[in-house]
């Protein structure tokens, strides 16, 4: 539940009474506060981080102050290196391990660690493995939902051209370089399936 | 009204009189007008929104804080006439009787007399009082002649502004409102008359401008003032509410103001320097006296009862004109 609340021209100590009653009502959301003089948004300010809570504050462009509020949510700014694992799967076939059993526990693999809260940052197909992102098959789906949380997916452009796969065909995430590639190899930590 | 508005306001108006003794120059408690070798007349004027529930209670208050400016000067109070805005709109002609009737006590408690006044109809409650009192012309009290090596002396906790916005936001207790109320209607009378029995360099009260506000004015650009922070008196009330944003917009303005002529030189908290920032109404004296006078005024002021704390002392003129040690 989002809020917002002007407090503008209010003489202390309105602006923190009105600031305590909008949080008091709300279960989790953001509140917006709008001031316009020194001593409210030092008074807001104040009241909010004394409470527990971290005031942004934000010169609008009329002069007035915009403090922004936020209760419930672990919420401040999301570092995404701490959203993922620092690490890479490295995938150079398109099984894991020899005949169709292969197949199935590519599957499986890649379908139990979408079960992770924490993902890799990366994973990258080389060899036989840009088939499984050029090629329509269930793994498609599946790595559709890694990339749906963000988790970046590469595909080897010199292997599809010798396996003559039209860069067209890909289906899911970029075209790698040779470069970006190794940075990944080399600053993160590598699983290779 | 912040102070440098003021000053831009008034410092167009031509004031000058051979009987004015003290007028708008040196920010004076009040004005000083000699009528002869041996009497002038003292005056003031001052009024207040309402700080607390019971009209009564408020009277006493706003009273107080007009009749202080006499006091402040070394003079005695004579007469007083109300200063009334009053919203009938909200409020029955008994909250006006009880008000007066605050005012009144307080007024007859000092040797004064109420002998009129003037009300008008006011959205916003006013209340407060045109006093005038007498001094010898050679015995006014000037708030601005310090002497060195004197000593500061403050008679009332301070904190008041803060507590009060407080308790219009109603986030006080009836015990600490009490307290609130006994302090604010609190009269400067015996602390001024021991002022003049024992002798004193200057004296002042401290009221909009705030413990540093009226200290930088004793200064006058002649001496620096210490002050130890520790030996301060305040409620301890007032740091709880000023950290919940509870400080009201008068003393940021006087810190806006008054910040470039101090020097902390220990670390306080922002609640701790709003403190000496905060606005007082009806605050108590500021004296400034020789070490010997201050040992005396200490042990008279115990005997009858009366609050005062040393807080500091007055230095040579140095770099910043108040230190908060």
């Amino acid at each position: 539940m989002n809020k917002k609340i002007d407090c503008r021209n209010m003489a202390c100590p309105q602006p923190v009474l009105e600031t305590k009653k909008a949080l008091e009502e709300m279960k989790e959301g953001v509140l917006d506060v709008i001031v316009n003089s020194i001593a409210s948004i030092q008074n807001v300010k104040r009241y909010a981080i004394n409470n527990g809570f971290e005031p942004k504050i934000k010169e609008l462009e009329n002069g007035d102050t915009l403090i922004t509020i936020v209760k419930g949510y672990e919420c401040s700014v999301v570092d995404s290196d701490d959203e993922f694992l620092n690490k890479t799967i490295f995938i150079k076939h398109d099984r894991v391990g020899e005949g169709k059993l292969g197949n199935i526990l590519m599957k499986g693999f890649l379908k139990t660690t979408l079960e992770f809260k924490k993902l890799p940052k990366n994973i990258v197909f080389v060899n036989r493995g840009v088939f499984l992102t050029t090629k329509e098959s269930e793994i498609i789906n599946i790595l559709k939902e890694f990339e749906k949380r963000g988790v970046k997916i590469y595909s080897c452009g010199l292997c599809m051209n010798h396996y003559n796969i039209p860069s067209k065909e890909l289906k899911i995430g970029e075209i790698g370089n040779a470069y970006d590639t190794m940075d990944m190899l080399l600053n993160t930590e590598v699983v290779s399936l | 009204m912040a102070p440098e508005e003021l000053n831009e306001t008034t410092c167009y108006l031509g004031c000058k009189d051979d009987n004015l003794i003290v007028g708008f120059e040196g920010n004076e408690d009040a004005s000083i007008y000699k009528i002869s070798d041996e009497v002038a007349l003292v005056q003031t004027v001052d009024f207040i929104t309402p700080v607390v529930d019971d009209p009564f209670v408020y009277g006493q208050i706003a009273a107080a804080n007009s009749l202080s400016d006499v006091f402040a000067m070394g003079g005695n109070v004579k007469t007083a006439l109300n200063v009334v805005g009053f919203d009938s709109l909200h409020h029955s002609k008994d909250v006006l009787k009880e008000i007066l009737k605050g005012g009144e006590d307080k007024i007859r408690e000092c040797g004064g007399v109420l002998s009129g006044g003037h009300t008008i109809e006011t959205p916003e409650m006013i209340y407060g009082l045109s006093v005038t009192g007498i001094v010898h012309p050679a015995k006014i009290i000037r708030n601005n002649t310090l002497k060195e090596d004197d000593v500061i002396i403050l008679t009332k906790p301070l904190g008041m502004g803060i507590l009060t916005t407080a308790i219009k936001a109603d986030l006080i207790g009836e015990e600490v409102i009490k307290e609130v109320a006994q302090i604010l209607s609190t009269l400067n009378y015996k602390a001024s008359l021991i002022a003049r029995e024992v002798g004193v360099n200057a004296m002042t009260d401290v009221t909009g401008f705030g413990l540093l506000g009226h200290l930088y004015e004793m200064c006058a650009n002649r001496f620096s003032i210490e002050v130890e922070f520790e030996k301060v008196p305040f409620l301890k009330e007032a740091l709880n509410q000023a950290g919940m944003g509870i400080v009201p917009a008068g003393s940021y303005n006087n810190q806006a103001f008054v910040k470039k002529y101090v020097e902390f030189m220990r670390d306080l908290t922002f609640e701790e320097e709003m403190i000496l920032f905060d606005a007082q109404t009806s605050g108590g004296l500021l004296i400034s006296l020789s070490q010997n006078s201050a040992k005396e005024y200490l042990k008279r002021a115990n005997e009858e009862g009366i609050f005062a704390k040393e807080i500091g002392s007055v230095k040579k003129l140095n770099n910043k004109l108040i230190y908060v040690k």
